[in-house]
């Protein structure tokens, strides 16, 4: 009876000892090991999907080619002024009548303090010559250029001669990266 | 027979009493096993999970990164555009504007259109006082114009040479533009 009561008592002290030191410690590591497993899955559940749809969105700017080449013509990554001077050449010579007399450009997004835009600005002066009408249609092309191009000042006053042409002072602003 | 020193009766020990020793054996067991279930698991956990980090490490390969990198930098190319459209301001349509309300006896010559500040000066020739403020009446009560004010007025030869100065609503000319 002795000797049962003492092997009771160690037994039950030996399980509560590995109890409390060994089994709980592992328990409450496997639980927290579990967390992040769950964790884990979701993040690449979450992966999953923002691949299938990222992949998508390739797949359809792809198929909208002219789109994107659009929108990169618009605001190119290179300022490629000698390009749009010869766009601003053909667009007054050949499509519109008008006359390209004189032409100066700079980057005014340098001089711009604590600017927010990732992009750069270039300004351009034109000076130019020729009818109303022309200078109109001068305008149209600019306005519905592939390229981005805002007319941000104009200045001209009519001839004293009426076989003159009048000279227009155009200031246009042009984005790049 | 009839003893007349009786013995002592052994005593029975309970069932309980005898088994118990044995459930606190078992109690230790069941703890030992449990401990080897909670680890074997725990070790299987661990496997998978390395599983998932290399899977989720493997995901995101270069060609993922490129096109995540490529998407980002369109959309905020998009954004850019959306946001110099907005603050667009079509100079045409000015011009537009301006051919449908000149008076008949009023002849401009000159324009200085400052798209920047949404202010236009327009130098012209009037034959007389009454055509000029019903011009810049004109100008007052259309809705493309903000307001219209007479700056100079110079007699010459029997004309007036005047100036005007017109301010526009910053987001007038792409509304009348639409309309």
């Amino acid at each position: 009876m002795k000797y049962s009561i003492i092997i009771i008592a160690i037994s039950v002290t030996i399980s509560i000892i590995l109890g409390l030191f060994l089994l709980k410690p592992k328990y409450e590591e496997l639980n927290d090991l579990q967390s992040q497993l769950r964790q884990k899955n979701i993040e690449l559940e979450n992966q999953n999907k923002y691949a299938q749809l990222l992949f998508s969105i390739e797949r359809s700017l792809e198929e909208k080619r002219d789109l994107v080449t659009k929108i990169n013509s618009a605001l190119p990554a290179d300022p490629d002024i000698p390009s749009l001077l010869n766009f601003l050449k053909e667009s007054t010579a050949d499509q519109t009548g008008m006359s390209l007399l004189d032409v100066s450009w700079q980057e005014i997004s340098l001089s711009r303090e604590g600017r927010k835009e990732r992009f750069k600005e270039y300004s351009l002066r034109l000076q130019l010559s020729g009818s109303y009408v022309a200078f109109k249609n001068f305008l149209y092309v600019l306005e519905r250029s592939s390229r981005l191009i805002n007319v941000i000042h104009s200045e001209f006053s009519m001839p004293t001669e009426e076989n003159e042409p009048i000279f227009f002072d155009v200031i246009l602003k042009v984005y790049s990266y | 027979m009839v003893q007349v020193i009786p013995k002592a009766s052994a005593k029975k020990e309970s069932g309980i009493k005898k088994i118990l020793p044995w459930f606190s054996f078992l109690l230790v067991f069941i703890v030992i096993f449990l401990y080897l279930i909670t680890n074997n698991k725990f070790n299987n956990t661990e496997i998978l999970l390395g599983e998932v980090r290399q899977e989720i490490s493997a995901g995101q390969s270069q060609r993922y990164k490129d096109v995540e990198q490529d998407i980002l930098t369109f959309k905020a190319k998009i954004d850019d555009i959306a946001g110099l459209l907005e603050n667009r301001k079509k100079l045409s349509s000015f011009f537009s504007f301006l051919e449908v309300f000149v008076h008949p006896n009023v002849y401009f010559t000159s324009l200085e259109l400052d798209m920047n500040n949404s202010q236009a000066k327009l130098g012209g020739i009037s034959n007389d006082f009454v055509s000029l403020g019903q011009q810049i009446l004109a100008f007052e009560k259309d809705r493309f114009i903000e307001d219209a004010e007479l700056e100079s007025v110079k007699l010459e030869g029997g004309e007036i040479q005047f100036f005007i100065q017109i301010y526009l609503p910053s987001d007038k000319t792409d509304e009348k533009d639409s309309r």
